[in-house]
């Protein structure tokens, strides 16, 4: 009997030491951890930003290749999530996945072969993106490491915001050169809007509610805007080739000079960087109001 | 030696009469219809104020006088060249293998000049190199068909001709897929590119494609009865004091290098090359003196009208044009074969 209750007592004690389960709500539906996990595969670069920046890097076992912030993120072993291959994530034996990609139907292949997935979908504003650091601080057991940088993002970011002037300005962002656009229901759109920008993609419809609208060469120049955005500078766009296609030297951007390029791996993220992006664009904002 | 003309005079006239305007009416629409509204009397007294040597006070703004001058005007010459040169060569191209079902793309030249277009851009060269590459491509198509069919043995028909051609071009194509997986960093371009675009026509493409387009339309035109003639037989040919292998040679090679120079530009646009030669044939006869001057011209309209139809359909945004030329073409074409079996 006396055994029995030391047994019973042992079995507290090794539960209480044992972290209870975790529940967090995935864009998967709500995703269930009996235990804290310790081998993390992040396949999304702005999910290892983050945990790197919540002092969750210890439990990162590998990253996907785009990973390339902080230095140290991309000295982990590397998987390609663009070529999704279930059985090369699998075989560094994670003990939770997170992506922010649904496309080939990652999450159903991972679970099937018994590994939980944490989807985390790109963030439509700046809220999205604080929730999203403090479901991963949930996660890896650092909710006040995730709580101080969501703290000092919203504090930069309002600060920012107070400091643009940006008021009556026109904007086009370019995505990419066939001029897709990001209209104001986009993560972007939505800091250009709070910044009192005026974006051009908003008149265009939005068919399939993607946010991402493609804008007819002729209607940018006869929208002649203020500021130009270039997301696409990284694959070779900047003042001079935008400058150099048929029409656009009429542009008042373009004789300004106020065509700004954007790094895209900030850009294309929504993690502890954009507060950096914010930066570059009121101060792109303010250089020319 | 005379060519019977089945169709009378007065109808071939009245064909180039309703070809003309037609191509006339495509180039007014093309640069006074698109996504952004300016009226068509200004659009038209700033191309006056282009083209001619009068100063015309257009009252368009800076911008607007872009859109018109830029981007609508070189789109529509661009266009009319591409299917004035796809026409025309289609036209020869069944003219010189005797086969009705010949065009750029059943014979491969399209799929090789794809290849050596793609070849250049993978390998990072410009765009000015684009038609030289594409007709080496488009070259090694042709000559590998023709080798094909010919090593069929003695019985060099029109399906030996065009089976050769399908399997060059289904070969080139999966060496082209191939090269386009290695470049994946400029696989998007190459991808806009293959589903035939006019949409980013510019004044130096124009230049650029321009020469090729100029000699080998003169060609063509010079070898037009010579055509007729070997549409009669070699043998018939050959006794009229036409050398039959040396006159298909450069007919082909003439055909192949504007194709592929305009196939560099602007992608695949299919059908043009084998509707509108048919078309034409149906109501103005059967002599290639008439099939390939109306070809040249209601093809540049052809294309045009398709043009606006890819710009309009789904305004603001854009249908490849080649989307619209295959949506009108192919169920064309499978009335032309109906016809024929009917026959």
């Amino acid at each position: 009997m006396k055994s029995l209750a030391g047994c019973l007592l042992g079995l507290a004690v090794l539960v209480m030491s044992c972290t209870s389960p975790i529940t967090v709500d995935s864009d998967a539906g709500q995703m269930t951890l009996d235990e804290r996990p310790d081998r993390i595969v992040s396949l999304s670069a702005t999910h290892t930003e983050i945990l790197f920046a919540i002092a969750a890097d210890h439990l990162v076992v590998a990253t996907d290749l785009t990973s390339n912030f902080p230095t140290a993120a991309e000295a982990t072993p590397k998987v390609d999530a663009f070529n999704f291959n279930v059985e090369e994530i699998a075989a560094v034996e994670p003990d939770l996945v997170i992506t922010a990609f649904n496309f080939l139907g990652e999450v159903s292949a991972l679970q099937a072969v018994g590994i939980p997935v944490l989807l985390l979908a790109p963030a439509s504003n700046m809220e999205d993106a604080y929730h999203q650091i403090e479901i991963l601080g949930e996660v890896t057991g650092r909710s006040d490491e995730a709580a101080n940088l969501v703290s000092s993002m919203r504090t930069r970011v309002e600060a920012l915001i107070n400091t643009a002037s940006g008021d009556s300005l026109t904007v086009f962002h370019e995505v990419e050169n066939t001029l897709f656009s990001a209209n104001s229901s986009t993560f972007l759109g939505d800091i250009y809007r709070r910044l009192g920008l005026s974006n051009i993609a908003d008149a265009v419809p939005d068919d399939f509610g993607s946010g991402y609208v493609q804008l007819s060469e002729e209607y940018v120049i006869s929208q002649d805007p203020d500021l130009i955005f270039l997301g696409d500078a990284d694959f070779g766009e900047s003042i001079e080739s935008i400058g150099a296609r048929p029409g656009w030297d009429t542009l008042t951007a373009v004789r300004r000079g106020a065509v700004f390029e954007l790094d895209g791996d900030i850009a294309g993220r929504w993690g502890p960087r954009t507060v950096d992006l914010v930066e570059d664009i009121v101060t792109a904002i303010n250089s020319v109001s | 030696m005379s060519i019977p003309a089945a169709v009378p005079s007065s109808m071939r006239r009245r064909s180039y009469i309703f070809g003309g305007l037609s191509l006339m009416a495509m180039v007014i629409l093309g640069v006074t219809v698109g996504p952004v509204r300016i009226g068509a009397g200004a659009a038209l007294r700033e191309i006056t104020d282009r083209v001619l040597p009068l100063s015309v006070d257009s009252g368009l703004s800076e911008q607007d006088a872009a859109i018109i001058w830029q981007l609508r005007a070189p789109r529509v010459v661009l266009g009319a060249m591409v299917g004035a040169m796809l026409a025309t060569a289609g036209g020869a191209y069944q003219g010189v293998f005797r086969n009705p079902l010949a065009d750029p793309y059943l014979l491969g030249v399209a799929a090789g000049a794809g290849l050596g277009a793609t070849a250049a851009l993978a390998a990072g060269a410009g765009a000015d190199t684009l038609p030289v590459a594409a007709f080496a491509g488009a070259v090694l198509a042709v000559g590998a068909t023709y080798y094909f069919a010919r090593a069929a043995g003695g019985r060099r028909t029109s399906a030996t001709l065009i089976l050769a051609g399908v399997a060059v071009g289904s070969f080139l194509a999966a060496v082209q897929t191939f090269l386009q997986q290695q470049s994946s960093d400029r696989i998007r371009e190459v991808f806009t590119w293959l589903l035939g675009r006019l949409s980013a026509s510019t004044w130096s493409q124009v230049v650029t494609v321009l020469p090729y387009v100029v000699v080998s339309l003169a060609v063509l035109f010079a070898y037009r009865r010579v055509l007729d003639v070997l549409s009669v037989g070699e043998e018939e040919a050959a006794t009229l004091g036409v050398k039959p292998v040396r006159a298909r040679l450069v007919i082909i090679a003439a055909a192949t290098l504007g194709s592929a120079a305009v196939v560099s530009m602007t992608g695949l646009i299919g059908f043009v090359g084998i509707v509108v030669p048919h078309a034409v044939r149906m109501v103005a006869g059967v002599s290639y003196r008439v099939i390939l001057p109306l070809s040249m011209v209601v093809g540049a309209a052809f294309l045009l009208a398709a043009d606006l139809l890819a710009r309009t359909v789904i305004s603001p945004g854009e249908l490849p044009i080649g989307v619209v030329t295959a949506f009108v073409g192919a169920p064309f074409f499978a009335v032309i074969l109906r016809r024929r079996e009917a026959s």
